[in-house]
C-alpha cells in the first residue's frame, strides 16, 4: 500500500471516530526521544479534527499531515523558550527528528498490531506471573532487566535467575501465542 | 537502538498516548459535522428522489467528506471515483446534478411550486408551466 493511502485510510478511519491509526502514524513521524510527543501528538490531532470538520478531504489533508506535526512541534518549543526566557533564536525550529521507519506507516502499523498482540499475551502472564512479565516488559521498553526488577520488586536476582525466568517467561509466552516466538518481523 | 527497538518503543509511546488521549479530543471526534458536500448532496436527494443517479449520490454523501470546490480537485475525484466505486462519466453527471441545484437553490425557486416555461409550439399548445424538481429531473435525464 502506498504510503499517502495509509495515510488516507488512517483520516478516513479518524472521520469515523477510530483515531488509533492515525495516532499511531503521528507518533511515528518523532523519534521517542522528543520530549514532548505527547503534547505535539494531541495538538496535531486537534489541528487534524478542525480541518476534517470544515470537510476537507482525507485525500487532500493526508500530504499535510508532517508539517502539521512539525508547526505543533515549533509552537511547542517556541512556547516553552517563551516561558523559560530563552531567546526564541537558540534553538532550531525546522528540525524534525523522524525515524527510518517512518518513511513505511503500513508497516509501523503492522508492527502496532504486532505489538498488541504481544502486550495481550504479556498481560496474561502478569496475571500469574508479574516478574515474567516485568522482565519481558523490561526487554520490549529496552530497560536492563535487573534494574527494571529492582526497581519494581526491590529485587535484584543474579544474571542466571534473569535468564532462567527469562526462558520460562517466553516458554510461558508461546503456549498462549505460537507466534511469539517468530523473532520481530509480524 | 535498531529499527526494530525504535518501533518497539514508539508503539508503546502510542500505547501510553493513547491512554492519555484527553477527553476533549475523543469528544471532537466524536462529534465531527457533517461535511458541506455531503450536506448538499442530502438536500439534492430530498429535492429530486427518482433520478437515477440517487444511490451514487448517496455512496458519496457516506465519504461526509468534501466541499462543493473539492469537486474541482482530479485527486478528489479520484478518490471519490474509487471509493464509490463509479466512472469518470457517473461522477461527472453527478458534478452537473450537484451544480444545477445550487444554481437554483441561490435563485430561490422553490422545488415543488410551478413555475412559467416558454412555450414551444406555434399555437402556443405546449407546457406552459412545471416544477423546478421536474425541469431538474429532465436536465439529468439528458446529462449523460
Amino acid at each position: 500500500m502506498k504510503k499517502k493511502d495509509v495515510y488516507v485510510a488512517a483520516l478516513d478511519a479518524a472521520r469515523n471516530r477510530d483515531l488509533d491509526d492515525l495516532q499511531v502514524l503521528i507518533y511515528a513521524f518523532f523519534s521517542r526521544s522528543e520530549p514532548h510527543i505527547h503534547d505535539i501528538v494531541n495538538q496535531t490531532l486537534f489541528t487534524v479534527y478542525e480541518k476534517l470538520s470544515t470537510g476537507e478531504p482525507s485525500i487532500l489533508l493526508a500530504p499535510k499531515l508532517r508539517g502539521i506535526a512539525r508547526n505543533k512541534r515549533l509552537q511547542i518549543l517556541t512556547h516553552e523558550a517563551a516561558n523559560r526566557d530563552i531567546p526564541s533564536g537558540s534553538d532550531e525550529p525546522g528540525i524534525l527528528e523522524v525515524g527510518d521507519f517512518a518513511n513505511d506507516p503500513a508497516a509501523i502499523l503492522v508492527r502496532r498490531q504486532r505489538i498488541l498482540e504481544l502486550l495481550a499475551v504479556h498481560n496474561q502472564i502478569g496475571v500469574k506471573n508479574p516478574r515474567q512479565f516485568e522482565i519481558i516488559a523490561a526487554e520490549i521498553y529496552g530497560a536492563d532487566a535487573r534494574e527494571h526488577l529492582k526497581d519494581t520488586f526491590g529485587e535484584s536476582p543474579d544474571a542466571a535467575t534473569i535468564r532462567q525466568s527469562r526462558k520460562r517467561a517466553h516458554d510461558h509466552a508461546k503456549k498462549i501465542m505460537p507466534n511469539l516466538g517468530k523473532g520481530d518481523q509480524p | 537502538m535498531s529499527d526494530s527497538d525504535e518501533m518497539n518503543a514508539l508503539a508503546l509511546a502510542y500505547l501510553h498516548g493513547k491512554e492519555s488521549l484527553p477527553q476533549n479530543i475523543r469528544d471532537a471526534f466524536a462529534n465531527m459535522p457533517q461535511a458541506p458536500l455531503a450536506k448538499i448532496v442530502e438536500e439534492c436527494i430530498a429535492v429530486q428522489p427518482r433520478i437515477d443517479l440517487v444511490p451514487l449520490l448517496r455512496r458519496i454523501a457516506q465519504t461526509n467528506q468534501g466541499r462543493v470546490e473539492d469537486l474541482s480537485s482530479p485527486e478528489f475525484k479520484s478518490y471519490l471515483i474509487a471509493e464509490c466505486d463509479t466512472n469518470e462519466l457517473a461522477l461527472q453527471r453527478v458534478v452537473s446534478i450537484i451544480n444545477n441545484f445550487l444554481v437554483i437553490k441561490a435563485s430561490r425557486i422553490e422545488g415543488d411550486k410551478p413555475i412559467l416555461i416558454a412555450a414551444r409550439d406555434e399555437d402556443n399548445s405546449g407546457q406552459k408551466s412545471s416544477s423546478m424538481n421536474e425541469l431538474l429531473m429532465q436536465v439529468g435525464k439528458r446529462v449523460r
